[in-house]
């Protein structure tokens, strides 16, 4: 793994009413001798589980890759990357646990490599 | 889960999905839509530009082919002192209609005077004519046809392949909601009511004007729909399947009663059973339809949670029945993919019995009507929609008609969430004793 990830949700809050604004900050170190990021995005978002297909609904997208980064610059140039985020939650979905589906909601941050995995961290909340 | 205090976030790796097999494949389509178009073009811009124009004067003109057909016109003409034969019609061979080379063929009377194009460089190539629809613009737009829409699947899913599902959804109704929230549009409300699920998460349902409260519910699933579909797969299952039954009976009939014939009809024995099947089925689907339909109205919706409402319904007699029964109901419906097949699975996440009456004697009423009040749980679950999974609430009617099939009508309704509030949402079952 050449990255970590810290997602810190302001207050350090789990639960959140509808309508209620989402705050928080995304620190992301860069290990040394690992490959740059091609992608760096955060995503506030609601996700299914269970036995049908996946589905996500996304209220906050953001890309957090900074404009000097290039990949010819190498991991080093890119340093750590603090950044703010804030949003308002819609009025639905709510957090649910059912029989054969779940919805969550997630503060997501992906960091994707050229031809390679993606990691995803996330940060679960129950909305309600 | 994560504690809520752990500093350094858990990583989950995901990998990207190879596509090189689906890429190879459109790829075909590409080259050959391409080779196609790309020779056509060649061929008439060739003739077009290149060619000179001489008089020629036509010797034959009928008619070629026999499954399409193409003018054939033989025709001399001179170039350089020397005399020259063709029956070239276009740069490139094309074959259509009779009725298309007929009336080519006609406008080229034998022992007229023409013009046509000769090749200066190679004198025996020469055509009648250099750019026309039939042999230029239908096979390239053809061309580009066949390699245009694979290219443009090809486009889209590379274009997605650098896009993330984050990205991707981040144009979907989530951010419209956002922007209305900006813009200061009420969400939900009387006012938005109309447009809740253009918006949101939320089921697509029609609506009428009731006759005894405000709003009439649709049925989910009309019964004359069930009835037609059953009829259209008995008749195209009973005919491909009679085919080979006359083919078998004719050889029994003929006194060919050989290993074949007594293999093909025990092969043929489930396929004539699934046809009897699918009749009876008919006939079931048919017997329920004639048992008129029910009418439900509700005194509102959208409803919220913990909200009380009218619910009235009506029955066109005369009916019988022992047991009638309305429920309210809160139904997971989930569809997913395994392999190329979608399935679909139910679970009941919350049922409420509103009424219940019982008839033993199966006397007949004339017309079933009744008011009654219920009230969405205060924790119930909103309704909810999203391309695979749903949430939806609906008011069964249900009647057991004594010699007939059971009668079972679901009209579905919006739920919206009650007042904020930190109560869990889960799933039960609550039926009273």
């Amino acid at each position: 793994m050449s990255a970590e990830v810290e997602i810190l949700i302001d207050g350090n809050r789990d639960r959140f009413l509808r309508g209620e604004t989402i705050s928080g900050e995304i620190n992301v170190r860069f290990l040394s001798g690992g490959k740059p990021p091609s992608r760096l995005e955060l995503s506030i978002l609601w996700q299914t589980e269970g036995k049908g297909n996946v589905d996500i609904g996304v209220i906050h997208f953001e890309s957090l890759m900074p404009q000097s980064a290039g990949m010819d610059r190498g991991i080093e140039a890119m340093g750590p990357i603090h950044s703010r985020f804030s949003a308002e939650l819609p009025a639905i979905p709510l957090s649910y646990h059912g029989n054969l589906l779940k919805i969550h909601w997630f503060v997501r941050v992906r960091v994707a490599y050229p031809k390679s995995d993606e990691l995803v961290f996330e940060k679960p909340f129950w909305m309600s | 889960m994560t504690h809520p205090g752990s500093p350094i976030s858990p990583a989950r790796v995901e990998k990207p999905a190879k596509m090189g097999c689906v890429v190879a494949f459109l790829m075909i389509f590409i080259l050959v839509g391409a080779a196609i178009a790309g020779y056509f073009t060649y061929e008439n811009l060739k003739a077009a530009l290149f060619f000179k124009e001489i008089p020629c004067r036509i010797i034959s003109s009928d008619v070629a082919g026999s499954e399409s057909h193409r003018p054939h016109i033989v025709y001399e003409y001179e170039f350089n002192g020397t005399t020259h034969r063709s029956d070239r019609y276009s740069p490139v061979k094309f074959s259509a209609s009779r009725k298309w080379a007929k009336k080519i063929s006609r406008s080229y009377r034998p022992g007229s005077t023409q013009t046509c194009f000769v090749n200066p460089n190679e004198p025996t190539e020469a055509v009648l004519v250099t750019a026309e629809f039939w042999s230029f613009g239908f096979p390239l737009v053809f061309g580009l046809f066949f390699a245009g829409i694979p290219g443009f699947i090809l486009f889209a899913m590379v274009r997605g392949k650098n896009m993330s599902p984050e990205a991707s959804e981040s144009r979907g109704p989530g951010f419209r909601v956002a922007a209305r929230r900006s813009m200061g549009i009420p969400l939900i409300g009387r006012g938005a009511g109309m447009e809740l699920e253009k918006d949101l998460p939320l089921p697509r349902l029609k609506f009428h004007q009731g006759s005894q409260l405000p709003v009439r519910l649709s049925v989910a699933v009309t019964r004359l729909g069930s009835v037609i579909g059953t009829l259209i797969f008995a008749l195209f299952w009973n005919g491909i399947v009679s085919i080979f039954v006359y083919q078998v009976v004719q050889s029994w009939l003929k006194g060919r009663g050989g290993v074949f014939e007594i293999f093909l009809t025990l092969f043929l024995i489930p396929f004539v059973l699934v046809g009897l099947f699918a009749i009876g089925l008919f006939f079931y689907t048919l017997f329920k339809v004639r048992t008129k339909d029910v009418m439900m109205e509700i005194s509102k919706e959208p409803l919220r949670g913990g909200e009380p409402f009218r619910i009235y319904f009506h029955q066109p007699g005369p009916v019988r029945f022992t047991q009638l029964q309305v429920r309210l109901i809160c139904e997971e419906v989930v569809q997913y993919t395994r392999g190329t097949d979608t399935f679909t699975d139910r679970a009941i996440a919350r049922e409420l019995l509103l009424l219940e009456d019982k008839d033993p004697t199966a006397a007949t009423h004339h017309e079933i009507s009744k008011t009654l009040e219920a009230a969405i749980p205060q924790d119930a679950m909103h309704s909810f929609k999203s391309k695979s999974n749903e949430l939806l609430w609906k008011l069964r009617f249900s009647m057991a008609i004594p010699g007939r099939p059971d009668v079972e009508h679901d009209f579905a309704f919006r739920v919206l969430p009650s007042p904020p509030s930190f109560v869990p949402v889960h799933a039960e079952t609550n039926i009273p004793a």
